[in-house]
């Protein structure tokens, strides 16, 4: 009965919160809304990705770091009014779709809780028990609004009474509608939790369901609000980038939400964005489903690292140093404690729902979902004991497990520097962010599939020419020829093969020294046919001149007429002589048969006799 | 020395010389005692070289010596005519002193190159960036042509060339004189030096060629390991993948028994490369197409041919202290400590870490392996190999040729 009226109180909290918001209006409202509508989306995603009892924990958890971190982002006082506003536009949502699940849970609920009673009572005490104290710190606070608080603590309390508005409010409108007794409601919550626990197909159907409303509603807002801040892409690329940052950002914010919450406002920008291009069809709707469901199913991986993180640091010291509220510490360590049995719990429901048949209407839509829904469960529980058995037994292990906390360790040096992209302007600061992110991750993990995947997209010219290598046949070099190729290998910097050269040997006669040049003196020593062969075979030359004086100095002479060379037979006078011509015997040189025939009574005329020709002057025969 | 190189530029410079000439020149430094072997020798090719090299950048001083006139005009260019002059003088001084009692070429050549090695490192050191390569590169082309392509030494005094120009061209690696690296690569892959060397009887001359191949791969590593590929870098990339592919097609069997030690210095993304090495097989050999349907590999003749690797491949586990302990792992492998003390012995200290570029011992990783496959050939044991392979195998960075392993599946 106190649990009741706490949450009417609260609710109408949330309302007064809403009221005052309103004035707010630009560029500023919407700068400072966009980043709690996202956490809220991010928080309905956990819930409702996986199974709800779980992931409350966690989500409540998550959502305490992030208000911690909130002071150190820069957000003001003011902008701590919208998460009310978000709040009451979020309970619409909340109460369509309890109906829709109401009848289902109501039906499967009465033959579950029938069975394991003791398990299901010991989850609704666990949970109630959360509940309480959330509200017992909201309504502390909220009861004395008079008073001065520092901003970290105002910050604190609309966004727990949010939370828990949502959750209970919703509830109970649904309640008031349908029925209107009191006891009925305890009753129905009852079996909402009990359903909850020992179903899964219902959480598949009810996963889907919830994101395709909060498409449907929500994104008409989005739009409205993200037309001020961000451009609609339209490209796929784009969208792909955005997710893909969307993604690692989150795994690294819950991995170290409690030291630094920053990187929950990085993960909500890309996702915002993305929203405004799904709105463009039906087509676009789908894709984004289903990008969405790749977002949520890396999120709940994530969440269950981060659920090891908790169990192995159980007092994070960034949680102590934000604040010094010994409430919210006790309430931190209930949730750590609450969190193991949960777990454990889970298990055994999980095995006893398997063995049900739930009604022969639809056997095969139904047995693909639980098992669907059993193989995502059981992936936890055995990640979570394999570890703790291989460190302690095999060094190899404890290799891997170092290089992966040498890879968390990247993400962590790189936040201050995210830090200081909070102030800049959006447009750069999303760019400068996403390109942040890429670069950090290459050199963590180069030979892993996303360290192959940047060489295969060829985004580095330089490693894409390095590892998938460059065009070999643009070398210059013809690797099917049957000849070597080295004979024609000119330059390792030349395109073109050099001509081959010819292996030849210098004979030993080129390089001797030359013989000494003539001189005239020279034609003397030469015997009479030598004068002869230079005579006839050195036409126009000058050693033809020497032969020729040479032949005269030895009695020779030349007759134009007959163009012989004559010389008188020695011991023989003419028979005939006057003073212009002779006649007689004259020895005449036959350049033909190449000797000296004898020829009688030849009538030589004095006037057809050639002159010795005269010595050049030059010492040198050229 | 002045006046004795102004001397033979104008013996070169003369149309009508002869060998004459040039044999009354080497017989008058002879005469003066600059060819004994010596101090003086040393001296007088170092103080040549300066000369020639010093003439051959400033063209104006050539007009001074009474060199040809019309080379004056050309201001900016290089004159390689005292180069040449300087490589024809070397080239008979050897010539002839092979006839003569007195040291032979085999001791001279190796102090000549000796000397220009020496210079260039200091000029280099001296000018930094504004070093110009050119000159030297023109004296080593040149006295290849001289030495090498002349088939009037004996077989054994060309080799003895060779193994000269192999130890100058590895005391000139592009590690020590970066902006030498481009003349140095085309110089070892010249088509006058390169096969002359892979050619030589009973391969003697292949380790002299695979020292100059990693001390390329050497300064090229950390370049290519960062991918920090700039225009040069780029340019001495594709240069290097030509040679490697002259290689691949000419002289395969130089590849295949040296593709350990290169796949050592090549960095792990340098992918094309080290496929260009590890495709090499031999000529004779018939390579089948390892994804073709009904292939059968114990069938195949090739698989009993244990590859001939002639790097060493027990060099890093001997300096690591490993090998015994491998050693004593195959005889006894009951209660031993060596798998779980093998993962900190293959990291590399911290120091070393930073420079290497990785945290593993790349080179002994490699050496580890292929040792492994070696010897479990000898040893009919399939449960130690399975557990040694498990724990090195997720190490292993590098592939090594699957003939190797062939073997080793083969025998066990």
């Amino acid at each position: 009965m106190s649990g009741l009226l706490n949450s009417n109180l609260n609710n109408s909290a949330s309302n007064l919160q809403d009221s005052t918001g309103r004035p707010f209006t630009g560029s500023f409202s919407g700068q400072s809304g966009s980043v709690p509508g996202g956490f809220h989306h991010s928080g309905l995603h956990n819930m409702h990705g996986s199974l709800n009892m779980p992931n409350m924990p966690g989500s409540f958890s998550q959502r305490n770091a992030a208000m911690s971190g909130l002071p150190s982002s820069g957000v003001q006082q003011p902008g701590g009014s919208m998460p009310g506003r978000f709040a009451s536009n979020n309970l619409p949502v909340g109460m369509s779709q309890i109906p829709h699940g109401h009848s289902g849970v109501g039906s499967r609920g009465l033959n579950v809780g029938g069975g394991p009673a003791f398990s299901s009572s010991l989850n609704i005490g666990g949970t109630i028990q959360g509940l309480s104290s959330n509200l017992g710190a909201g309504g502390s606070r909220n009861s004395v609004p008079g008073m001065s608080v520092s901003p970290s603590l105002g910050n604190l309390g609309p966004r727990i009474t949010g939370s828990v508005g949502n959750i209970v409010g919703g509830s109970n409108i649904g309640r008031n509608i349908s029925s209107g007794g009191l006891s009925v409601p305890s009753i129905a919550s009852r079996m909402n939790l009990s359903g909850n626990v020992g179903s899964g197909g219902l959480n598949v159907q009810g996963s889907s369901r919830m994101m395709n409303g909060i498409l449907q509603q929500g994104s008409p807002q989005m739009l409205n609000m993200m037309g001020s801040l961000y451009p609609t892409s339209g490209g796929s690329l784009s969208q792909n980038q955005i997710q893909g940052g969307n993604n690692s950002l989150g795994s690294m914010g819950m991995l170290h939400d409690a030291s630094d919450g920053a990187p929950f406002d990085m993960s909500d920008f890309p996702q915002l964005t993305g929203r405004p291009s799904s709105a463009g069809g039906p087509q676009g709707q789908y894709g984004s489903l289903r990008k969405q469901g790749v977002g949520v199913n890396t999120i709940v991986q994530q969440n269950q690292e981060f659920s090891i993180q908790n169990e192995d640091f159980p007092a994070l010291p960034g949680y102590k140093g934000n604040t010094t509220d010994y409430a919210m510490e006790l309430h931190h360590k209930e949730q750590l404690h609450d969190n193991v049995p949960v777990m454990q719990a889970q298990q055994y429901p999980m095995s006893r729902s398997v063995g049900f048949n739930l009604g022969s209407n639809y056997p095969p839509n139904r047995q693909q979902h639980q098992q669907g829904a059993n193989s995502v469960q059981n992936a936890g529980p055995p990640n979570i004991g394999l570890r703790p058995l291989n460190s302690p037994n095999q060094t190899s292990s404890l290799g891997s497990y170092e290089q992966l906390i040498q890879q968390y360790q990247q993400p962590q040096a790189q936040n201050p520097f995210r830090l200081q992209q909070v102030s800049s302007a959006t447009q750069s600061y999303r760019d400068q962010s996403l390109k942040s992110i890429q670069g950090g991750q290459t050199p963590s993990d180069p030979y892993g599939l996303m360290g192959l995947l940047g060489v295969i997209r060829m985004n580095d010219v330089d490693l894409s020419s390095l590892a998938l290598g460059i065009d070999l046949t643009t070398l210059g070099l013809n690797l099917n020829s049957p000849d070597n190729l080295y004979k024609t290998f000119g330059s390792p910097w030349s395109n073109e093969p050099a001509k081959g050269e010819p292996e030849f040997h210098t004979p030993a006669c080129y390089s001797a020294e030359q013989p000494p040049p003539l001189q005239p003196i020279h034609f003397q020593k030469f015997q009479t046919p030598t004068l002869f062969y230079i005579f006839y075979s050195m036409p126009r030359d000058e050693a033809q001149l020497c032969a020729a004086s040479e032949l005269y100095t030895r009695g020779w002479f030349y007759h134009k007429e007959v163009r012989v060379w004559l010389t008188r037979i020695p011991n023989v006078e003419p028979l005939v002589k006057t003073p212009h011509y002779e006649r007689g015997s004259y020895g005449c040189f036959d350049p033909n048969n190449w000797e000296t025939i004898r020829k009688d009574n030849f009538v030589l005329h004095y006037d057809q006799i050639e002159k010795k020709p005269a010595i050049p002057s030059s010492q040198n025969v050229r | 020395v002045m006046r004795l190189f102004n001397d033979w530029c104008h013996t070169c410079d003369h149309p009508s010389s002869a060998d004459v000439a040039y044999g009354r020149f080497v017989m008058h430094l002879q005469q003066i005692g600059v060819l004994m072997g010596d101090d003086i020798t040393e001296r007088f090719f170092h103080i040549f070289t300066e000369l020639a090299v010093k003439h051959s950048l400033v063209p104006n001083q050539i007009v001074a010596t009474g060199g040809v006139s019309q080379k004056s005009s050309q201001q900016l260019k290089i004159s390689y005519f005292p180069i040449d002059s300087f490589s024809k003088l070397v080239a008979m001084v050897l010539k002839y002193s092979s006839a003569e009692t007195g040291p032979n070429k085999c001791s001279l050549l190796p102090k000549i190159l000796l000397v220009a090695v020496r210079i260039i490192q200091r000029d280099s050191e001296e000018k930094k960036a504004s070093f110009n390569p050119r000159p030297y590169f023109r004296l080593f082309i040149s006295l290849l042509y001289d030495l090498i392509s002349s088939d009037l030494h004996s077989d054994g005094a060309n080799f003895q060339v060779l193994i000269a120009f192999a130890n100058a061209f590895h005391a000139l690696q592009p590690l020590r004189i970066p902006s030498w690296s481009f003349a140095w690569l085309e110089l070892v892959s010249h088509r006058t030096f390169m096969p002359s060397l892979l050619m030589c009887d009973s391969r003697k001359g292949w380790p002299f060629f695979q020292r100059l191949i990693l001390d390329l791969f050497k300064f090229m590593e950390p370049y290519l390991r960062n991918v920090e590929l700039g225009e040069p870098m780029c340019l001495m990339y594709k240069g290097t993948m030509r040679v490697l592919l002259i290689l691949l097609h000419d002289f395969p069997e130089f590849l295949c028994n040296y593709h350990f030690s290169f796949c050592d210095m090549i960095p792990s993304s340098c992918i094309q490369m080290r496929n260009v090495i590890l495709d090499a097989h031999p000529q004779d050999m018939r390579v089948v197409d390892p994804a073709s349907p009904n292939l059968k590999i114990d069938l195949l003749p090739e698989i009993s041919m244990a590859p001939q690797i002639m790097s060493d491949v027990e060099g890093a586990l001997k300096s690591k202290l490993m090998k015994t302990e491998v050693d004593e792992y195959f005889k006894k492998s009951e209660g031993s400590l060596f798998l779980s003390d093998l993962k900190q012995k293959l990291l590399l200290p911290q120091n070393e870490t930073s420079v290497a570029g990785t945290r593993y011992n790349v080179p002994l990783i490699n050496s580890l392996v292929l040792y492994v496959g070696i010897q479990v050939s000898l040893i009919l044991s399939c449960s130690i190999l399975s557990d040694l392979l498990s724990a090195i195998l997720p190490l292993t960075l590098c592939m090594h040729k699957c003939s190797g392993f062939a073997t080793a599946t083969n025998g066990v």
